[in-house]
């Protein structure tokens, strides 16, 4: 059962929704309390002052980022490190179960915060008289923030190697800030930031595209990893 | 109390609170404070309207958020969390998905009729004719209506899992244990910080997003509702205070309405602010509380007629402000004293909510929707 001539689904649907719960439930405390704080944002935002919205901007994006990085940490690296991981051989499940299980729990549980967030600041731009022409430049970076977290969860699941995952998590975190600028000065997204029309122009789409594929090649480059493997340590 | 029991006082109370708003939203129109910014405002109105409105706005949505609190507690206590998130997903998050837009146009759609055909506008109509005069179109504002609330429950229903998540439902049983006298003076302080975030009396938290003061103040009442299920004595031992609540609730609200001026005061210094959110927070506190007790004295009992308004005051409460743009447009021309034209808009708004509750809702779909499968519901009784 190796390499690309490997079953690539999970061999039991039900097993991996049960990791997935199972993930769920030992993270949910945490998950509340940045569901908390990320609430705690969204209603400094919703104050309407400029001094408190932008305290509840930033809020919005550190929350987002520990909550990518922290779900990661403790669901697969800590599992690992500590080795509670091995508990997995007691069930009846393959190396790809779990490699699913791992990907969709973590997704799922940045996905809850992620949704809020983006759903948030595009509600809060389509509804107000802020300029409508903002919403492709939010699209971009929030699908940016995914791809970010889908690299690092990609590279953890990978890669046996504590300093390497910390390595790609914190040189992933630290695009953030150029990628920021990059993309609020190129041609095609810089001109429309002030409009109320949203344009999706051809740079935009071209983003999108790029994260999206970045986010396919990573999940793609890890299963491939995964599946290679012959135990699941 | 037993499962399956129905708890006809809560029922009857969150029935008389959504009713209350009917009243509530209708006097806006005579309001003196409400004269330059409510599009409905007559040329008629009353500092009368203001004493008596602004003192029922103080706690009606308060008392919903207590009961709110207490369904939602009794919902995880019979099914659990995924039982409370299945009930709001259908009872809160699916009406509002579905009435919102109606509501929103519907409103816009009267207001724009009111704009092109009103003889004696109000100065927000004759605003917002100048407006589309030199713009072309209204500035698009859109946020939840009256429909806020259910927003907020949902809020709240989020909220309910992070506090139980947390285990923050010992800290609740704590503050439940403090004397009912320790209560009742402590509680409105921060419901007071809260209220100190916003203007006096506290605005509908309309927007799109949620306001902190709005989580805040509205959240404190929810979880006060939550620890009324958990220890249902707390109400009881409040009881000998009763009177004392309402005449304390009446008294702060009359040295708060004195000291704003009805309200009327719009740039109060930090302290006499902070004074006036204490104020409200402790009249609003004490008037809620009264009403509980009231309510679980006298609302106790099984009651046809209460169990029928019960079931229609959620669909009267969605469509109410709709029918009040259509009623009080017209009423703007018409020749009447104010208090006539409010017994109209009272009397015909209730009148047409109850009849299509009846003849359009209660046996349909929506009444299902609304108000549950009415074979259990009888169950219950």
């Amino acid at each position: 059962m190796n390499g690309f001539g490997t079953n690539w689904f999970a061999s039991d649907a039900a097993m991996v929704g049960k990791l997935i719960v199972k993930d769920w439930q030992v993270y949910q405390k945490q998950l509340a309390g940045f569901v908390a704080g990320l609430l705690l944002a969204l209603g400094l935002v919703g104050m309407g002052t400029p001094l408190l919205a932008a305290a509840g901007a930033l809020l919005l994006l550190v929350l987002l980022l520990v909550v990518g990085s922290y779900a990661i940490q403790s669901s697969v690296m800590l599992e690992r490190k500590e080795q509670t991981q091995p508990f997995v051989m007691s069930l009846p499940v393959t190396p790809m179960d779990v490699f699913w299980g791992k990907l969709l729990a973590n997704l799922v549980i940045f996905l809850v915060p992620f949704l809020l967030v983006t759903g948030g600041l595009l509600a809060l731009l389509l509804t107000t008289p802020r300029p409508d022409g903002a919403v492709p430049w939010v699209v971009v970076v929030a699908l940016f923030m995914l791809a970010q977290f889908c690299v690092s969860l990609c590279v953890v699941i990978a890669v046996d190697s504590e300093g390497w995952n910390v390595f790609a998590m914190l040189a992933l975190m630290t695009l953030i800030g150029p990628f920021l600028y990059w993309v609020t000065w190129m041609p095609g997204i810089r001109e429309h930031l002030q409009g109320d029309a949203i344009v999706w122009s051809r740079q935009v789409l071209g983003l999108i595209g790029g994260e999206l594929a970045v986010i396919a090649i990573a999940i793609l480059i890890a299963g491939v990893v995964h599946a290679r493997k012959t135990s699941f340590l | 109390m037993q499962t399956g029991d129905r708890i006809h006082h809560m029922d009857n109370l969150r029935a008389l609170a959504m009713l209350a708003g009917v009243v509530f939203h209708a006097a806006l129109a005579y309001s003196p404070l409400m004269h330059p910014i409510w599009p409905l405002a007559d040329a008629g109105h009353s500092i009368l309207v203001d004493v008596v409105a602004w003192f029922l706005h103080l706690f009606r949505m308060p008392l919903f958020f207590v009961v709110a609190g207490f369904f939602a507690a009794l919902l995880v206590a019979r099914r659990g969390m995924a039982g409370l998130f299945r009930n709001r997903g259908v009872r809160v998050l699916l009406p509002l998905l579905l009435f919102l837009p109606l509501v929103l146009i519907s409103m816009h759609w009267l207001t724009m009729q009111a704009v092109a055909n009103v003889a004696h506008p109000s100065p927000a109509l004759v605003w917002m004719r100048d407006w589309i005069e030199q713009h072309g179109a209204l500035p698009s504002l859109p946020g939840w209506a009256h429909l806020w609330f259910l927003f907020y429950l949902l809020l709240f229903t989020v909220l309910v899992w992070v506090a139980s998540a947390l285990g923050l439902r010992r800290l609740g049983e704590r503050i439940a244990t403090l004397s009912p006298l320790a209560l009742v003076l402590l509680f409105p302080l921060p419901l007071g910080v809260a209220l100190a975030g916003t203007t006096a009396p506290w605005p509908a938290p309309e927007f799109v997003l949620p306001s902190l003061w709005a989580m805040a103040f509205f959240g404190l009442y929810f979880a006060l509702g939550c620890q009324m299920f958990q220890q249902p004595r707390m109400l009881d031992h409040m009881r000998p205070f009763s009177w004392l609540l309402l005449i304390g609730a009446a008294m702060a609200y009359a040295v708060l309405f004195r000291l704003t001026d009805g309200f009327a005061l719009t740039r109060p210094t930090t302290f006499r602010h902070a004074m006036h959110a204490a104020l409200e927070a402790y009249a609003g506190l004490w008037m809620t509380l009264w009403c509980m007790l009231a309510g679980k004295r006298w609302l106790q009992q099984r009651n046809a007629t209460m169990r029928w308004l019960a079931d229609a005051s959620y669909w009267t409460y969605l469509v109410h402000l709709p029918l009040l743009f259509a009623i009080q447009y017209r009423l703007l021309d018409v020749q009447l004293h104010w208090a006539a034209k409010f017994a109209v808009a009272v009397l015909v708004t209730f009148a047409v909510s109850l009849a299509s509750y009846q003849l359009l809702v209660r046996h349909t779909v929506a009444g299902r929707l609304l108000n549950g499968n009415p074979a259990k519901m009888q169950q219950l009784d």
